[in-house]
């Protein structure tokens, strides 16, 4: 029997049929493509949607205007005049096939990932987290990046370059400020959050991915302020332990000369209480003499100056050379107070003067200074006997060479055609 | 030697210790005073224009120069000299610093039973003088002779105002076991503070930073 002469009921069943599993078949199809993306799901999902759609326009629109006189068109004709027992296998084969697929898709969905089960989970994420391409398309965000982007730039991120750019050279919203830019920027969100974002590269398939993780640091921020707080205030009990350090050396001579005094004042006593005694008896040589050394050691104590200006270095150096018959000459400008270069001046004549005493037997120390581009030179001679070979440098020259390169300076020792020191230092360097 | 006396140079820059010495030389009838200056780092050169048989060399001299420096540089030219070391402080290292250098004799100013010229007849008869122990101090509820050497070395350094991590890296050791010593300390002390404890130990003289090693 052919599907035109079957009863009316019955072709309308097939076309309802036809018709339904075309429905599926879209469904199926949609599915396939967002969720399951199997290539034989999608394959067969298509096919079916494409026959399903044939089998409905051609099998409805030539039963109409066969049932009406009308003419039919040609491959409408073939298909309704087909026996009816072919179009129920067909439909019921393409409306299996429509479910099979369906379901396939929706149990296929529920064991493994898909792209909307990861972006699900990633949207659950506490962190920030954004994947985009060299070009700047983004191609995951989750809401949480997202919803950085828009306190940070009032924009949705849509290109990842462009919104790295902007965290990295803090050019965010006002009440979106800042703390660190750069490679690693990190941000105050409005509700004071602190968040740190960092940039990861992944190669995939070939293409570079770029990856940004913004990470809650509130916690870590707030140590970190706390912590270099603490280490402002305890950089300033060191400073005032160092100002101690220097003042209880002074302090501590100050107990000593007082501990003197006293010890002295309580000997003043017995020497009086003994002179007293003893001057009433008739004393021999011995006990006179021994009375008056107590007496002379006593009052040479008292004498003495207890506190004594001090001495800048170059000043004791000045009299230990005239103690021992040496005279120092300066020519030039000696560096300022407290200048590094004043230190190693009266490093360097130290051990001048040393020589020029232990093996050259000089009585002239002669310094010329010379400051020009920057630099200052000294240059040290003395008037005693020539060196008698290469000179070798002991532990004083050695220490002041050691001295010298520290503050970034060169020496030079010359043995012929007499012994010279040079010492080359940069200017005005504070201690 | 000059008369059958020995020349002696003293290097003390207080003055009245610098005058009780200087009067119980010169009253001495084995003695005689060569030179007497002030600051140590000018005792070498001193003594290279005239050497003496035995130098009183304080520790902390003039400008904060250290008598133990200028003692270790005279010992290496002159090993003949005879040297002893003088001072009132009872930092803990300047008996085994002193002994290193290998100078004859040690004596502490305030503390020491003994006169000042008995150590100075016995060191130039060829004795090696030195008190049993260094002086201790009292530091809040110890002795100081309940710190170990380690100790004491990490208490010189806080005085100079260093951090426990600067501490860690000069001494090659970790911050923890720094933390460590410095919580050792406070609890054997029953100080409060690390600051309380560098201040006492400072004030008291225990430990002094060195800092001529550092700077110039």
């Amino acid at each position: 029997m052919k599907f035109t002469e079957a009863n009316l009921a019955i072709r309308e069943l097939v076309v309802i049929f036809y018709i339904l599993t075309l429905v599926l078949s879209i469904v199926g199809l949609f599915v396939a493509v967002r969720l399951c993306k199997k290539r034989f799901v999608t394959a067969l999902s298509s096919a079916v949607f494409v026959l399903s759609f044939i089998a409905v326009f051609l099998t409805m629109r030539g039963s109409f205007r066969y049932r009406v006189g009308k003419s039919v068109f040609e491959p409408s004709l073939t298909v309704i005049n087909l026996p009816l027992w072919l179009h129920i296998s067909a439909a019921a084969i393409l409306f299996t096939l429509g479910v099979f697929s369906l379901v396939y898709s929706a149990l296929w969905n529920g064991k493994n990932l898909s792209p909307v089960s990861i972006k699900e989970s990633v949207d659950k994420l506490p962190a920030g987290i954004c994947f985009y391409e060299e070009s700047g398309l983004v191609r995951l965000v989750n809401d949480e990046m997202n919803g950085i982007s828009v306190a940070a730039t009032r924009k949705t991120l849509l290109n990842g370059v462009e919104f790295f750019a902007k965290i990295s050279s803090g050019e965010t919203e006002e009440n979106c400020p800042s703390l660190k830019t750069g490679g690693e920027p990190v941000l105050r969100l409005p509700d004071d959050k602190i968040v740190s974002f960092r940039k990861y590269t992944h190669k995939i398939n070939g293409k570079t991915i770029f990856e940004i993780v913004a990470t809650d640091i509130t916690k870590e921020y707030g140590l970190a302020e706390e912590a270099e707080r603490k280490l402002e205030e305890l950089k300033k009990i060191n400073e005032r332990l160092i100002a101690y350090g220097e003042n209880v050396t002074e302090l501590t001579r100050e107990k000593e000369i007082l501990a003197a005094k006293i010890r002295i004042h309580d000997d003043m006593g017995k020497i009086l209480l003994l002179t007293r005694r003893k001057l009433g008896e008739s004393l021999t040589y011995g006990e006179k003499s021994e009375l008056t050394s107590f007496w002379q050691a006593e009052i040479s104590a008292m004498k003495s100056p207890v506190k004594k200006p001090r001495k800048s270095d170059l000043q004791v150096i000045a009299e230990t050379a005239k103690l021992i018959g040496v005279t120092l000459i300066f020519e030039g400008e000696k560096p300022k107070k407290d200048d590094a270069n004043e230190k190693i001046l009266a490093a360097a004549l130290r051990e001048c003067l040393t020589n020029a005493v232990s093996h050259a037997d000089g009585k002239t120390l002669t310094t010329k200074i010379e400051n020009a581009d920057g630099y200052c030179v000294l240059k040290f001679t003395n008037d005693g006997r020539k060196p008698d070979g290469e000179i070798v440098e002991g532990g004083g020259l050695s220490g002041l060479r050691t001295l010298v390169a520290r503050e970034g300076g060169e020496m030079v020792v010359k043995s012929k055609p007499q012994f010279e020191l040079i010492i080359k230092l940069r200017q005005g360097k504070q201690l | 030697m000059k008369d059958g006396k020995y020349s002696v140079m003293i290097v003390e820059d207080q003055q009245m210790p610098k005058a009780l010495f200087s009067h119980f030389i010169e009253t001495s009838d084995k003695f005689y005073l060569q030179a007497a200056i002030e600051n140590a780092s000018m005792a070498e050169i001193m003594f290279a224009r005239s050497p003496a048989d035995l130098i009183l060399m304080d520790v902390v001299t003039e400008n904060g120069e250290s008598g133990l420096t200028a003692a270790a540089k005279i010992k290496a030219k002159y090993p003949k000299t005879k040297i002893i070391i003088v001072t009132s402080m009872p930092e803990c290292s300047y008996i085994k610093r002193a002994k290193e250098i290998g100078v004859e004799g040690f004596w502490y100013k305030e503390v020491c039973g003994e006169h000042i010229l008995s150590v100075m007849e016995r060191v130039m008869g060829g004795e090696t003088v030195y008190p049993e122990r260094s002086q201790s101090v009292r530091m809040g509820l110890a002795d100081s002779t309940e710190f170990t050497e380690r100790e004491l070395e990490i208490l010189r350094l806080m005085t100079g105002g260093f951090s426990n991590v600067e501490i860690a890296e000069k001494l090659g050791v970790s911050m923890g076991v720094i933390k460590n010593h410095v919580a050792d300390m406070l609890a054997k002390t029953g100080f409060r503070s690390r600051t309380q404890l560098a201040v006492r130990a400072r004030e008291s003289g225990l430990v002094i930073l060195d800092r001529s090693e550092e700077d110039f």
